[in-house]
């Protein structure tokens, strides 16, 4: 080692002689904090740069998109002033349409089966005792007064009573 | 990495640039390089030479002494301004003469010691014996020759800073 570096190595260590203790290390430490610091606020820094030009690139789009219809509001205002509403529509989506087909179902078309039996008025007439009698086609038989308005007739010959032929 | 590296080689050639700036005021140069520490981490940049390197640490050097001088005389800011500003600049001290300055006072200063403390230092700092073979040789304790190194270190510290203060320009 050169006697010049052995004089400076001698004048560091006077120099250092009775510095606080810990000095060297107690500034290293604090520097480097510091550095470290200051890349983490340079960093966060940059972040922050790129968020906001985003947010300002978003703010613009933002901004642009509503401006061309803003735009042509005035001219609108200009040409007529329209007396009705315009209401714009647009057609739905084909999977939220609802449509409907003619079934395969068969109509069937029913009769009546019941018989209907229409009677009309003035078609029968009222006979007397005699006719009722002469109706029997000399069946023996006995018409019975029961009372003042009613009359019962009975045959001699069971049979007769479940009906017979009449001329 | 790359700072401890920094570090370690400016740190001792920083503080002995400091020492003779501030006219061997030790607790100003300390109190400086710890600002010229923080200003580097602040403002570092690349240099293509050394030399401008050291010229730009010097600078940064100088000017934090002359904010740290001017915060601790505020009450005569206006004086300094006239008075310690053109001081330091006048005195912007190259690498070269801080070191042939403090080598000169720290030699002249070894031949005031005694012939025993003279021949202590050159066999430590000079024949770079270890202080085991110096004990040996001179029949004493490691810690003896030690005690007996760091006093001489100390009375040598404080003679280059009592001339250096003498120096300083009034």
């Amino acid at each position: 080692m050169s006697d010049r570096n052995n004089k400076e190595n001698l004048l560091n260590e006077v120099l250092a002689e009775a510095s606080p203790a810990g000095f060297r290390e107690a500034l290293l430490g604090e520097t480097l904090r510091l550095a470290r610091r200051r890349r983490h606020f340079r960093q966060t820094r940059q972040t922050i740069g790129v968020l906001g030009v985003f947010i300002l690139l978003a703010i613009l789009g933002w901004q642009n998109w509503p401006t061309q219809s803003v735009v042509s509001k005035p001219i609108a205002k200009k040409t007529a002033r329209t007396n009705y509403k315009l209401v714009l529509t647009q057609p739905l989506p084909e999977d939220e349409l609802i449509t409907t087909r003619q079934s395969s179902v068969q109509l069937v078309a029913s009769t009546p089966a019941v018989a209907q039996i229409s009677t009309s008025s003035g078609g029968f007439r009222q006979i007397n005792d005699n006719e009722l009698l002469a109706l029997l086609s000399g069946k023996p038989a006995v018409l019975i007064r029961t009372g003042p308005h009613t009359e019962e007739l009975v045959f001699a010959n069971p049979k007769d009573q479940k009906g017979f032929p009449v001329n | 990495m790359a700072y401890r590296t920094f570090y370690d080689a400016y740190f001792d050639r920083l503080l002995r640039y400091l020492l003779v700036v501030t006219g061997g005021d030790e607790e100003s140069a300390r109190e400086v390089l710890q600002l010229t520490l923080v200003r580097v981490v602040r403002h570092v940049k690349t240099f293509d030479a050394e030399e401008k390197f050291w010229s730009w640490l010097t600078v940064l050097a100088r000017s934090a002494l002359a904010d740290e001088r001017r915060k601790r005389r505020r009450y005569f800011a206006f004086l300094e301004k006239f008075t310690l500003h053109t001081d330091i600049e006048g005195t912007a001290w190259n690498d070269g003469e801080v070191d042939e300055k403090l080598r000169a006072l720290l030699e002249r200063n070894l031949k005031s010691l005694s012939p025993d403390e003279q021949k202590l230092v050159g066999q430590k700092y000079f024949a770079r014996q270890s202080v085991r073979e110096i004990a040996d040789e001179q029949q004493t304790t490691e810690k003896a020759v030690e005690s007996k190194l760091s006093r001489i270190r100390r009375r040598l510290k404080d003679a280059v800073l009592a001339e250096l203060k003498n120096e300083r320009p009034q």
